[in-house]
């Protein structure tokens, strides 16, 4: 009986071995770029992302009426279509976009942050009847240029084989008369086979 | 009598080696770090058998924007990728701007042409390295 009891609490103590050690999790900090090992599949990296991002950046910025303009273009964002198989919010490309224009290019660019007008207009209304105070006058810029985008995407799968071609393209339009200034693209093939437990 | 000298000894060590310590760093002088090796590198040696780098071309373009053109040769048979990532300077050598690791895609026995342009006008200098993707990267897209 003595010799059950203790094969039963030596058993018991190797499954919470066991247990405790599956249950152990571990994590690693990685550079922006780098892939984890999870990352299967066709679909969209940190890397392509800050890659798409970047090139647009510095393509947009090189634009002569941009670089020769006496005052700063002032650019609203228009939503980017996204007309691909993976779901992604194309307009975190415009807010990345934004963020190394505005932190690099030295006020060559001014963007409007529509995301806030009705902040704004609540508050020009609140400084008028007194209620806030007000250094003057104030009225929201309009847009000399909408920045849009347009996501599109052709994948193919067989059996466990998928292929996917994504083209993230991006274009500045005159906001006046609806003329495209500027326009680039940044295209990504990428072929992958799913693993067993996958498919 | 013992005990009690090494109970202190223990004691003492402990407050001793709990203790935080700083240590001066000694400042290795470089005028400019990311440049020593050279404005182009490889971050691995043997990258320097499979590509070589043609031409290199920094132009001053608009309104001061430092515009880099580099052309590349892929020596081998076979396609090749590699990341690139290029860092802007200012006139001390303190980095502006660095952007990403870029893909690039280099075609068999022929040229492919990497060019970045600076997003602010300051950036009078530039290190560009080359490395070849993570083992990881070759295998999972």
């Amino acid at each position: 009986m003595l010799q059950i009891v203790r094969w039963n609490s030596l058993f018991g103590l190797t499954i919470c071995f066991i247990a405790g050690c599956a249950a152990t999790t571990e994590t690693k900090r990685l550079a922006p770029d780098e892939l984890s090992d999870i990352e299967y599949g066709t679909g969209l990296t940190s890397q392509d992302f800050r890659s798409i991002a970047q090139r647009m950046a510095r393509s947009l910025v090189s634009l002569p009426q941009i670089q020769q303009s006496k005052n700063p273009p002032r650019v609203a964002f228009a939503s980017v279509e996204n007309n691909s198989s993976d779901y992604i919010d194309g307009d975190t490309f415009l807010r990345k976009m934004r963020t190394e224009l505005v932190k690099h290019a030295e006020g060559r660019l001014v963007f409007l942050d529509r995301d806030v007008i009705q902040q704004i207009e609540k508050e020009n209304r609140d400084k008028a009847a007194g209620k806030r105070t007000s250094s003057g006058e104030g009225t929201p810029y309009g847009a000399d240029f909408f920045l849009t985008g347009t996501i599109d995407s052709i994948d193919r799968v067989t059996g466990s084989g998928r292929t996917g071609y994504t083209r993230y393209s991006f274009r500045l339009t005159n906001a006046a008369d609806s003329a495209i200034v500027w326009e680039d693209d940044y295209e990504i093939k990428k072929h992958s086979v799913a693993g067993a437990m996958y498919r | 009598m013992t005990r009690i000298v090494v109970a202190g000894s223990a004691i003492l060590f402990c407050v001793v080696g709990c203790k935080e310590t700083t240590t001066p760093v000694k400042v290795v002088g470089e005028d400019s770090p990311y440049q020593t090796e050279g404005r182009i590198q490889f971050e691995q040696s043997q990258l320097a058998n499979l590509i070589d780098v043609v031409r290199v071309d920094p132009q001053s373009k608009g309104q001061g924007l430092l515009h880099l053109i580099v052309t590349l040769r892929n020596k081998t048979s076979k396609p090749l990728w590699v990341e690139c990532r290029t860092t802007f300077l200012d006139s001390r050598g303190h980095v502006l701007e660095q952007t990403n690791w870029e893909v690039v895609y280099l075609d068999a026995r022929t040229v492919t042409e990497y060019a970045c342009t600076s997003l602010g006008p300051k950036a009078v200098e530039y290190q560009m390295l080359i490395r070849r993707p993570a083992e990881s990267s070759l295998h999972k897209p």
